[in-house]
């Protein structure tokens, strides 16, 4: 579904180069669920970034559903993001003058959906991650765990073959992180939507059912061994 | 079509749930800025009005016949008068001798063109006899008696403009000696003065015409000037026309071709008008922009998440255009109520003096009208530039604040 070949990322700071991504070489299946772990730094945000064609590789290719999709204009990024993707960042990224429910079926309204169908999806969508009755408070009324699970359900409302979550736990309490987490879960199994999230907790890995590891900007199957470039 | 309409589902809830001081500031900044489009250009055109409505009620009339032979008075006045006063949209005719004189008051002396006229024509074209500040107007049957314009009289006013070249000190019932330019001299009692803020029209002397045939004894059913006042909604150019077809030995201008003394005035106070309409649209363009920016800035982070949830940057640009004529629009109305219910009344109660006279505020519905537009215009292109310049950065940097 989602391939990375020879993937690198490279900041200019000053005379200093920074590698964010170094020849990452990557491949998601439909279906799974994938965790990128990695400590702060480690450049697992801007792999997700890249993968989700939120930001440009330095060089190297990414490949959705076998379409070499990183030399795209950002008009037809933006229509691949809106139609078949998800995304969930960390900081609860929702729009605060829209209610749960607007904020939710906003992505489905710029797909040019009809309201009767998108407002319904929206609401099961709401209803299925258990807030419903919170579906037309704004943002800054609703707790952490909240948001993030109306961000969630936001990803959800095209029905995006793949979501990508920024570190969707990053700012919640184990219980409001460990809700957010099986929500994503419950999608994956529900719908078949592959989730691709990246963490720096060690407890996050337990959802996923394989997990690579980012050092440096490069990145290894398991903890600390074999690195792939 | 989907663009649009996310876009002003955005521009909506922004503007309904954001910042209700915000919104109420901007709002009020805009009503400021159409007051400032109206308020200068509608007192310059005023001006200009007034200008223009003065030389026509006070000196030349709508339209002037003269003679086609520089010099000649037009003969057998008397029957072009009744031949002009019987075309449709005439509203009245009054014809005018005039010869040059020197006036005498004591030692002061003062030059001015003495008009003999027909005393009540004279009134039905002009409003000259509206503006007397001593005596009365002349009456058909008056004989020695004079009408004096205040800038030739000086009638003690040390402030007008000519007064140095008046008699300085004339006032009703005083004699001036008057010596014409054909030799003949007499002496006037001073019946009025008047004063019409115009100095072209203030600088008349005026004397019926029986008294102008004596002094001029050839100026019997002939004229200077036929001076003509046309109905409000009359086409002045055809009636132009078809006096000019009464005669082949006369000529006719209409008061806009007799107003090259005031057009550099006019032409003047319209670059003025120009130039604080520019400076008011650049303070539009300003307060928007500014706005605008402000609130990208503080959304950086909101137009990153935006588009990468997939809104098309035009859709983002166009809900901030869209905030940008709402607020514009809802000022430019609550201005526009504004002038018409405040400023306009308030300002013909309390006018402003210029020279010539009181000036009112010259606006109509097209100007207010086609001054909203341009404001609404300007104000979607400087949300745009902003806007533009925010949507179009790096997408991670936005949802990352930088």
């Amino acid at each position: 579904m989602l391939k990375a070949e020879n993937l690198k990322k490279i900041y200019h700071m000053g005379d200093v180069v920074v590698p964010a991504v170094n020849d990452v070489y990557l491949e998601v299946e439909p279906g799974e669920i994938m965790c990128i772990m990695g400590k702060s730094g480690s450049g697992k945000s801007t792999l997700l970034h890249i993968l989700g064609l939120i930001d440009s590789p330095t060089s190297g290719k990414v490949y959705f559903k076998n379409q070499d999709v990183s030399k795209f204009s950002e008009s037809k990024r933006a229509k691949i993001r809106l139609a078949q993707m998800g995304f969930v960042f960390q900081e609860y990224a929702l729009l605060p003058e829209l209610t749960a429910l607007e904020n939710v079926y906003l992505p489905a309204r710029m797909l040019g959906r009809w309201p009767s169908e998108y407002e319904e999806r929206a609401v099961t969508l709401l209803e299925s991650i258990g807030l419903i009755e919170r579906m037309h408070h704004h943002p800054r009324e609703l707790s952490g765990g909240q948001q993030q699970r109306v961000a969630i359900a936001r990803a959800m409302v095209n029905k995006p073959e793949i979501i990508f979550a920024d570190e969707p736990t990053a700012n919640l309490d184990s219980t409001s992180g460990k809700q957010v987490m099986q929500a994503l879960t419950w999608l994956n199994k529900q719908f078949g939507t592959t989730i691709l999230f990246v963490s720096h907790d060690a407890d996050d890995q337990k959802y996923a059912n394989r997990v690579v590891h980012l050092y440096d900007g490069r990145l290894s199957e398991s903890a600390g061994e074999e690195y792939n470039a | 079509m989907r663009s649009i309409q996310v876009a002003l589902f955005l521009a909506s809830r922004s503007i309904f749930r954001g910042n209700f001081w915000i919104g109420a500031m901007t709002i009020l900044m805009m009503i400021l800025v159409y007051l400032n489009l109206l308020f200068a250009p509608s007192l310059l055109q005023g001006v200009i009005s007034q200008m223009n409505s003065k030389l026509r009620d006070t000196l030349v009339g709508n339209i002037t016949v003269e003679s086609s032979t520089p010099g000649s008075q037009i003969t057998d006045s008397t029957k072009l008068v009744e031949q002009i006063v019987t075309i449709n949209g005439v509203e009245a005719v009054t014809p005018a001798r005039t010869i040059s004189g020197q006036l005498e008051l004591g030692s002061e002396r003062g030059t001015a063109e003495v008009s003999g006229i027909d005393t009540e024509s004279f009134k039905d074209v002009f409003t000259v006899p509206q503006y007397m500040i001593e005596g009365s107007f002349l009456s058909a049957g008056d004989t020695d008696k004079i009408v004096l314009g205040a800038q030739i009289a000086g009638a003690g006013k040390a402030k007008l403009e000519l007064y140095s070249d008046s008699l300085k000190n004339a006032h009703t019932g005083d004699k001036v000696k008057v010596s014409f330019a054909n030799g003949a001299v007499k002496e006037y009692t001073v019946k009025g003065i008047f004063q019409s803020e115009f100095v072209q029209a203030d600088l008349k002397t005026l004397i019926n015409a029986d008294e102008f045939s004596q002094v001029v004894p050839n100026s019997v059913n002939s004229a200077s000037a036929i001076n003509v006042k046309l109905k409000s909604d009359a086409n002045q150019g055809n009636i132009n026309d078809q006096i000019s077809a009464l005669r082949s030995d006369i000529k006719t201008r209409t008061w806009q071709e007799r107003a090259g003394f005031v057009k550099s005035y006019t032409e003047s106070i319209e670059v003025i008008n120009k130039i604080l309409r520019a400076v008011a649209l650049f303070v539009g363009f300003l307060t928007i922009f500014i706005i605008t920016y402000v609130d990208v800035v503080n959304k950086k982070r909101q137009i990153g998440i935006e588009r990468a949830i997939g809104i098309s940057p035009p859709t983002i640009i166009l809900s901030y255009e869209f905030r940008a004529l709402f607020y514009t629009l809802i000022g430019a109305i609550l201005g526009a109520i504004g002038f018409i219910l405040v400023v306009v009344p308030l300002e013909a109660r309390y006018p402003f003096h210029f020279p010539l006279g009181n000036v009112y505020l010259d606006v109509n519905s097209n100007f207010m009208i086609r001054n909203a537009i341009i404001l609404l215009l300007v104000s979607f292109a400087s949300a745009t530039l902003p806007a533009w310049r925010a949507v179009y950065g790096k997408i991670v940097d936005a949802i990352w604040g930088n």
